[in-house]
C-alpha cells in the first residue's frame, strides 16, 4: 500500500500541475477568419478513397499493411483524485478509431491501440521507455498526472499526444501534442474577470495552494487579472490565499470567515475538485454559500456536480474544450456525442480529451501523407497554423504554441478564449449562448474590452 | 494591532479550531491507548483505520447499507478482528524486542494493511463518492451553540468520542483490574504471568480495544475527505503524533489536550496572522512559508523542546542501554573455501549481467538496472544510518533531493558540470544532514526516527518551494531538467556509459561503507550500539559520532539523488524524493539487510526491478518462452509489491540483521555442515558448523 500511498502522495502533488493547468489562461490560436473547419469525416473520406493502393511502409515503428498501432500510457491504480483518467480516456481514443477505421482508416490502415499501460502515478517515465524499446508503436497517448516519461518520447522523435496539464513537460518538446497548446500558468487573463462581471461580483478572492508551484502562480495570476481588470468591471481584489494545505486537512474554517469579513462575493481556485466541494460547504456552515459565486478550475465532472446541484449552483466551471452542452454546430461536437451515445460512453473530461488526441494523432499521420513516417507527421501537424481538432478546441497554432506564451501576452495566439458552463440544478449550462460558447478576446491588446462570442475560434 | 472585536475573533478561532483539534485528539486518544496497551509506537493506526472507514464507506455508500450493521461489519467486527490477527501472529513474539523494531513493523504494516484491504475487497475510490459519518445527515445539519460559529453533526460526534474515551478509558486504566493488567503485560509480561494473570489473553483484548478505537476514528474521520484515500489517515497520524507526545505517549488527558491545542493554535495562527503581516512585514516570510507545514513544525518543536520527550527514553526503552552488539556479517565468519566460492560465483554472476547489459539488453532494460544501481547507493546511506549507527531516519528522501536540486540548481544558474554538482549536493547534504541531527541527537530510537519524519514533510511543505531549492517559476515552465554530463573524451549521454558510471560511484560508495564498517568509526558505532553508557567511558563520544554517522549517510543519499537526476535528466522530485518513498526504502533496506552492501544492491534490484520482472511477468514469459503464455492473471496489481514487502518487515524483529543476511547465515552453516560430512570429519561441536548457530536468534549469535 505504501506504493500506493506513496504514490498517491506523490501523485497528490501532480495533481497541483492539473490544477494549475485549469488555471491557466484559455488562449487559443488566431481564429483567423481562413481557418477551416474540417470535420472528421470530411477528411476521413479523402483518405481512405484510394483503398489499398497505399504504398508498403518499412521500418516505422507500429506500421504495418493493415495497421498503425498506437501505445496509451495512463494513471489508473493510485489516483489520489478517484476520477476516470485512463478508462475514460482510452474510451475516447477508441471511440475516434472506430469512427475513422469504418471510413477506412488511414491510408488504407486501421488505427489502433496495441498496448494500453498504466503509469500507477509514479511509473511515467519507465512505461515510457519501455514504449521506445519495443519500438512497436507509431505513437502514443498519455493522461497522467506525473509526466515524467514526456521528454523522453519526445527525445525518441515519437508523436506524442497528451492531455496537457503539464506545463513544465510539455515546454519546448516538439513532439508533445495536447489537447491545448503549452500553458501559460502565469497570464493575466479576461475571462474570469468577465465571469466576475457577469453576476455583479465586487469583491475577489484567489485560492491556491502553498505546496504546489502551480496551483500558488495560479492564484497570484488570477488575483493580479482583477487588479488589472477590476477597476473596468466594478471588482475589487479583495482576498488572496496562495498557502493552502493541500486536502484542507484542517478545513478551511478560518480562510472562509476571513473571506466573509472581506465580504467577498466571487472565489476563484487553483484548487481540485475534492477541495472544492470541502470550500463551498464551508460556507455553507458558515450560512454564505447564496452569497458567493466559485469558479472551479476542474470540476467539469457531471457526476460530481450532480452529487453537490445545492453547494454549487450558479458556480462556473472552466473545460479546456467546447462543452458536451454547446449547440456545436460547424465541429465535430455532434459526431462525437453520436458516437459516444452508441459506444455507451460517459460524457467525461477524458473521453472528449482521448478523442481530440487521437483526432491530432490522424490528421499528423493524413497531412504527413501516404508515405508517412513518425517524423513527417510531427513535422505535418507542427506546420499546422490554426488547428482546432474538428473545432472542439480552440486554434492552436502548432509552429509557435509548443512554446509557453508570455505573462503579458506576447508571443501567444492571436485569441484568448475561454468556453464556461455554468452549474444549474446540479447540470452544466454555457455560459455563453451555445451556439457560440466561446467567449475570446483580443490578444493583440490586452486591455479590458468586452469579449467577442464564437462559435468555432 | 488589536483591533474591536478582537475577542470575538479569538473566541470564533477556538470554535473554528475544535473541529479538527477533536480530529488531531480522537487520534491522539487512540495511540496512545495503543502505545499503553501493546507498547507499540503504532505508526499503522491510520492504516488500520483507513480499512475500517473504507469498510464502513463500502457497506454504507456503494451497498446503501443501513448505518448500525455497516457500523458493527467494519468497526466492531472487522477492527477488532484485525487487532486479534496482529496479535497473535505477529506482536505476541515481539514483547522484548526493541521499540526501534516494533516502529520498523509498524511502518510495514502501514504500508501492507490498506493495499491488502484494497486488493481483497476491490475497493476504490471514487471521486464524488463522498464518505459519510454514522449519523444521518451528519454533514448538513448544523448546530451553533454560541451564535458564532456552527457545528455539524459529525464534528459533535468526533468530539463526543474524544471526549468519551478520554474518561472511559481513563477510568479503565486507573480503576479496574483489565487496565491495570494490560499496563502490567506491556511492562513485563513475565512477571505478570507470574502473578497469575493471562498475558497473552490480556494482551489479546488490548490489541482487539485498541483496534476497534482505530477503526471507529477512521469512521468518525472520514468525512473529513472528500476521496477516501489511505495517506490522507497517515498524514493525520503524523501530526496527531505531537499531540500524543506532550503526554510522553502515556497520557490520555493530554493527548486530547494537546490535539485540541494544536487545532485551536492552528485556527488562531491563521486568523491573526494574516493581520499582523499588515503591521509587521517581517511576518510576511513566516505566513508564507510556515503556514502550510505549521503541523510539522509543532510536531519537531514538541520532540525537540518538549521536557518529556527529552527524558522519554529511559522510561520507554529501558533495555536499550544493554541490547547486544549485533552480530558480525556473515561474510567475515565463513570458511576461506566458501568465500573464495562465494566470491567467484560473483565474480560470474555480475560479469554476466555486466555482458547482458552492454550487449543484449535493450533501452527500457538498461534504465532499469541502471536506477536500480543508482537507488542501491541510496540505500547505501541507510546501511549506514541503520545497519551501522543503528538509527531509523526517515528523511533520507530529503537528504536526496537536495542532491538533485544542487544539481538542477547549479546547472540552471552556472552550467557547471553536473559531475562536479553531483558532489557539491552531496557536501550539503552532508552538512544539512549534520545540522538536522544537532537538535534530535538526545531523542535517539523512535523519537528520532519521527523526528527526522516530520523533518522531511517540512522539507516537503516549505524548502522544496523556495526558488533557490524547488526552482521556482523556472521549474514550473520549463521543469527541474538536468542534463546528462560529458568527461574528457566519456560521453554519458549514452544510456550504456551512463550505466557504467552508475556501476563505478556505487562501487566506490560501497568501498568507502565497507571500510567506514571495519574501521574504527564502524567500531565506535557498535560499541553505541551496544552499550552508550559503556562507549562514553572508554572516550567515544555519542554526540559526535551520530553527528558524522548523519552526515555521512546524508552525503550518500545525496549523491544517490543526483545521480537519479542526472539518470533521468529531471529531479522529478515528486516521485522520487516525498517523504513517503522513504519509508518504503527503509522497509525494503531493513527486510533485506540493513547492515550490508549486498544488501542495499538488493533492495534497489527490488525497488525498480520487481515491478517488470514479477508483478508484470517479464521473469515468466521469459521462463516460459513467450509473453503469450503467461497467464490471464498479470500483470499483477502494483499493490501487491507494498503488501509483500509491509509484511516482510514483520521479521525485522526477529531477525534484524534482514532475511537477506538471515538467510545467508543459514545457508553457509548447511554448506559448511555438509562439507564436513562429504569429507568424513563432521564435529559437531564446531561452532561454526552447527545448524543451531543459524537457527537462533541473532542476539544470541553475537560473535
Amino acid at each position: 500500500m505504501l506504493g500506493r500511498k506513496r504514490l498517491s502522495v506523490l501523485g497528490l502533488l501532480a495533481v497541483f500541475a492539473l490544477v494549475g493547468a485549469a488555471c491557466g489562461d484559455d488562449d487559443s490560436g488566431d481564429g483567423g477568419g481562413d481557418e477551416t473547419t474540417t470535420s472528421a469525416a470530411d477528411s476521413s473520406e479523402t483518405t481512405a478513397a484510394e483503398g489499398d493502393a497505399f504504398p508498403t511502409i518499412e521500418g516505422v515503428p507500429g506500421v504495418s499493411d493493415d495497421e498503425i498501432a498506437f501505445s496509451v500510457v495512463g494513471i489508473k491504480e493510485g489516483n489520489p483524485l478517484g476520477t476516470c483518467i485512463l478508462d475514460c480516456y482510452v474510451d475516447g481514443i477508441q471511440a475516434f478509431f472506430d469512427y475513422q477505421n469504418e471510413q477506412g482508416g488511414v491510408f488504407g490502415r486501421d488505427l489502433v491501440i496495441g498496448e494500453v499501460l498504466d503509469d500507477e502515478l509514479a511509473n511515467n517515465q519507465a512505461r515510457s521507455v519501455e514504449i521506445i524499446a519495443n519500438d512497436n508503436s507509431f505513437g502514443v497517448f498519455q493522461a497522467t498526472l506525473i509526466a515524467s516519461g514526456w521528454g523522453d518520447l519526445d527525445d525518441a522523435g515519437i508523436p506524442t499526444f497528451v492531455w496537457n496539464i503539464h506545463a513544465a513537460e510539455s515546454a519546448g518538446r516538439e513532439a508533445i501534442f495536447g489537447n491545448v497548446a503549452s500553458l501559460c500558468i502565469d497570464c493575466l487573463g479576461r475571462a474570469l474577470p468577465y465571469e466576475a462581471q457577469s453576476i455583479g461580483a465586487t469583491k475577489v478572492a484567489a485560492l491556491g495552494y502553498g505546496i504546489s508551484e502551480n496551483s500558488k502562480v495560479c492564484a497570484q495570476s488570477s488575483y493580479k487579472a482583477f487588479e488589472k481588470y477590476g477597476p473596468e468591471i466594478g471588482a475589487e481584489a479583495a482576498y488572496l490565499n496562495d498557502q493552502m494545505e493541500f486536502g484542507l486537512p484542517g478545513g478551511v474554517a478560518t480562510e472562509v470567515s476571513a473571506m466573509i469579513d472581506a465580504e467577498v462575493d466571487f472565489v476563484t481556485s487553483c484548487m481540485d475538485l475534492n477541495a472544492m466541494k470541502t470550500l463551498a460547504q464551508e460556507f455553507d456552515r458558515q450560512g454564505y454559500i447564496d452569497k458567493v459565486t466559485l469558479h472551479h478550475p476542474n470540476s467539469y465532472n457531471h457526476g460530481f456536480v450532480a452529487e453537490n446541484a445545492a453547494l454549487f449552483e450558479g458556480d462556473f466551471v472552466s473545460p479546456g474544450f467546447i462543452p458536451y452542452e454547446a449547440d456545436g454546430e460547424g465541429t465535430d461536437l455532434a459526431l462525437v456525442l453520436e458516437r459516444f451515445e452508441a459506444s455507451g460512453i460517459e460524457l467525461t473530461e477524458h473521453a472528449m480529451v482521448g478523442w481530440i488526441n487521437a483526432r491530432e494523432a490522424f490528421d499528423a499521420i493524413s497531412g504527413a501523407g501516404e508515405e508517412f513516417d513518425q517524423q513527417s507527421a510531427i513535422d505535418a501537424l507542427n506546420s499546422e497554423t490554426s488547428y482546432s481538432a474538428g473545432g472542439l478546441i480552440p486554434s492552436i497554432d502548432w509552429t509557435t504554441q509548443h512554446e509557453p506564451q508570455s505573462a503579458d501576452g506576447g508571443g501567444g495566439p492571436a485569441l484568448e478564449c475561454s468556453a464556461a458552463v455554468i452549474i444549474v440544478d446540479g447540470v452544466f449550462e454555457t455560459f455563453a449562448s451555445p451556439e457560440t460558447p466561446w467567449n475570446c478576446w483580443d490578444n493583440s491588446n490586452r486591455d479590458w474590452t468586452e469579449p467577442e462570442q464564437i462559435a468555432t475560434p | 494591532m488589536f483591533a474591536a472585536g478582537v475577542f470575538e475573533d479569538i473566541f470564533t478561532a477556538i470554535l473554528q479550531g475544535t473541529p479538527p483539534g477533536a480530529v488531531y485528539a480522537l487520534i491522539a486518544v487512540g495511540f496512545v491507548l495503543t502505545y499503553k496497551t501493546s507498547g507499540v509506537f503504532n505508526l499503522a493506526f491510520g492504516a488500520q483505520a483507513y480499512v475500517s472507514a473504507a469498510m464502513y464507506f463500502k457497506l454504507r455508500v456503494e451497498d446503501e447499507w443501513h448505518i448500525v450493521p455497516a457500523l458493527v461489519i467494519s468497526v466492531f467486527v472487522l477492527a477488532p478482528a484485525i487487532g486479534l490477527i496482529l496479535e497473535r501472529f505477529i506482536f505476541r513474539h515481539l514483547r522484548t524486542a526493541s521499540a526501534v523494531s516494533k516502529l520498523v513493523i509498524a511502518i510495514g504494516l502501514t504500508v501492507a494493511l490498506p493495499a491488502l484491504f484494497d486488493l481483497i475487497s476491490g475497493f476504490e475510490a471514487v471521486a464524488g463518492l463522498t464518505p459519510v459519518g454514522i449519523i444521518e445527515n451528519g454533514d448538513s445539519v448544523f448546530y451553533d451553540p454560541f451564535g458564532l460559529y456552527a457545528f455539524s453533526r459529525d464534528e459533535l460526534m468526533q468530539m463526543i468520542v474524544a471526549l468519551g474515551a478520554v474518561l472511559g478509558l481513563g477510568l479503565m486504566f486507573r480503576f479496574t483490574s483489565l487496565g491495570l493488567s494490560m499496563r502490567a503485560v506491556v511492562e513485563s509480561p513475565r512477571l505478570t504471568e507470574l502473578a497469575g494473570v493471562p498475558a497473552d489473553r490480556v494482551s489479546a483484548f488490548a490489541w482487539a480495544l485498541s483496534s476497534t478505537f482505530a477503526g471507529m476514528a477512521g469512521v468518525l474521520i472520514a468525512p473529513q475527505f472528500n476521496t477516501l484515500i489511505a495517506p490522507d489517515f497517515f498524514n493525520l497520524v503524523v501530526i496527531a503524533i505531537a499531540a500524543a507526545a506532550i503526554g510522553r505517549l502515556v497520557s490520555l488527558p493530554w493527548a486530547f489536550v494537546g490535539g485540541l491545542g494544536m487545532g485551536i493554535f492552528i485556527a488562531l495562527f491563521k486568523t491573526f496572522l494574516p493581520r499582523w503581516t499588515d503591521d509587521y512585514a517581517w511576518l510576511d516570510i513566516i505566513e508564507d512559508n510556515l503556514t502550510p507545514a505549521m503541523p510539522f513544525v509543532i510536531l519537531f518543536a514538541v520532540l525537540v523542546f518538549w521536557p518529556g520527550i527529552r527524558h522519554a527514553r529511559e522510561g520507554t526503552d529501558p533495555l536499550a542501554g544493554v541490547d547486544p552488539p549485533p552480530p558480525a556479517p556473515i561474510a567475515s565468519e565463513r570458511s576461506a573455501g566458501l568465500t573464495m566460492a562465494t566470491r567467484v560465483f560473483g565474480v560470474v554472476f555480475f560479469s554476466f549481467i555486466l555482458s547482458l547489459m552492454f550487449f543484449q539488453a535493450d533501452a527500457f532494460w538498461i534504465f532499469l538496472v541502471t536506477q536500480a544501481v543508482i537507488y542501491s547507493t541510496i540505500y547505501l546511506s541507510i546501511t549506514v544510518m541503520t545497519g551501522l549507527a543503528g538509527q531509523i531516519s526517515l528523511c533520507q528522501g530529503a537528504f536526496a533531493a537536495i542532491g538533485g536540486f544542487t544539481v538542477f540548481q547549479m546547472f540552471d544558474r552556472f552550467e557547471m558540470n553536473v559531475l562536479l554538482a553531483a558532489v557539491l549536493g552531496a557536501f550539503i547534504a552532508a552538512v544539512v544532514g549534520a545540522l538536522v541531527s544537532l537538535p534530535v541527537l538526545r531523542l535517539g530510537g523512535i523519537w528520532l526516527a519521527i523526528a527526522t519524519l516530520a523533518f522531511a514533510y517540512f522539507f516537503d511543505a516549505v524548502v522544496v518551494k523556495f526558488s533557490w531549492v524547488g526552482g521556482g517559476n523556472t521549474s514550473l515552465l520549463q521543469g527541474t531538467r538536468v542534463p546528462r554530463p560529458t568527461l574528457g573524451p566519456f560521453d554519458f549521454s549514452n544510456d550504456k556509459t551512463f550505466f557504467a558510471l552508475a556501476v563505478i560511484v556505487f562501487v566506490v560508495v560501497s568501498f568507502f561503507v565497507v571500510q567506514l564498517r571495519e574501521g574504527t568509526f564502524g567500531a565506535q558505532l557498535k560499541a553505541l550500539r551496544g552499550s552508550e553508557t559503556a562507549a562514553e567511558s572508554i572516550g567515544i563520544s555519542p554526540a559526535k559520532s551520530r553527528i558524522i554517522a548523519f552526515a555521512v549517510s546524508a552525503f550518500i543519499a545525496g549523491l544517490g539523488g543526483a545521480m537519479l537526476s542526472i539518470h533521468q535528466e529531471n529531479v522529478n522530485y515528486a516521485t522520487n524524493f516525498v517523504p513517503l518513498a522513504a519509508l518504503f526504502w527503509l522497509l525494503l533496506v531493513v527486510s533485506l539487510s540493513s547492515r550490508t552492501v549486498d544488501g542495499a544492491l538488493q533492495a534497489g534490484a527490488a525497488f525498480s526491478l520487481f515491478d517488470p520482472l514479477i508483478l508484470r511477468g517479464e521473469l515468466f514469459a521469459w521462463i516460459l518462452r513467450s509473453p503469450d503464455r503467461l497467464p490471464s492473471f498479470f500483470p499483477i496489481s502494483g499493490k501487491w509489491r507494498f503488501v509483500l514487502f509491509g509484511l516482510t518487515s514483520v521479521q525485522f524483529a526477529k531477525h534484524p540483521e534482514g532475511m537477506l543476511e538471515y538467510g545467508k547465515r543459514k545457508s553457509n552453516a548447511r554448506i559448511d555442515a555438509w562439507l564436513v560430512r562429504r569429507r568424513g570429519t563432521g564435529d559437531d561441536d564446531d561452532p561454526e558448523l552447527t545448524d543451531s548457530k543459524s537457527d537462533a536468534p541473532v542476539e544470541e549469535t553475537t560473535s
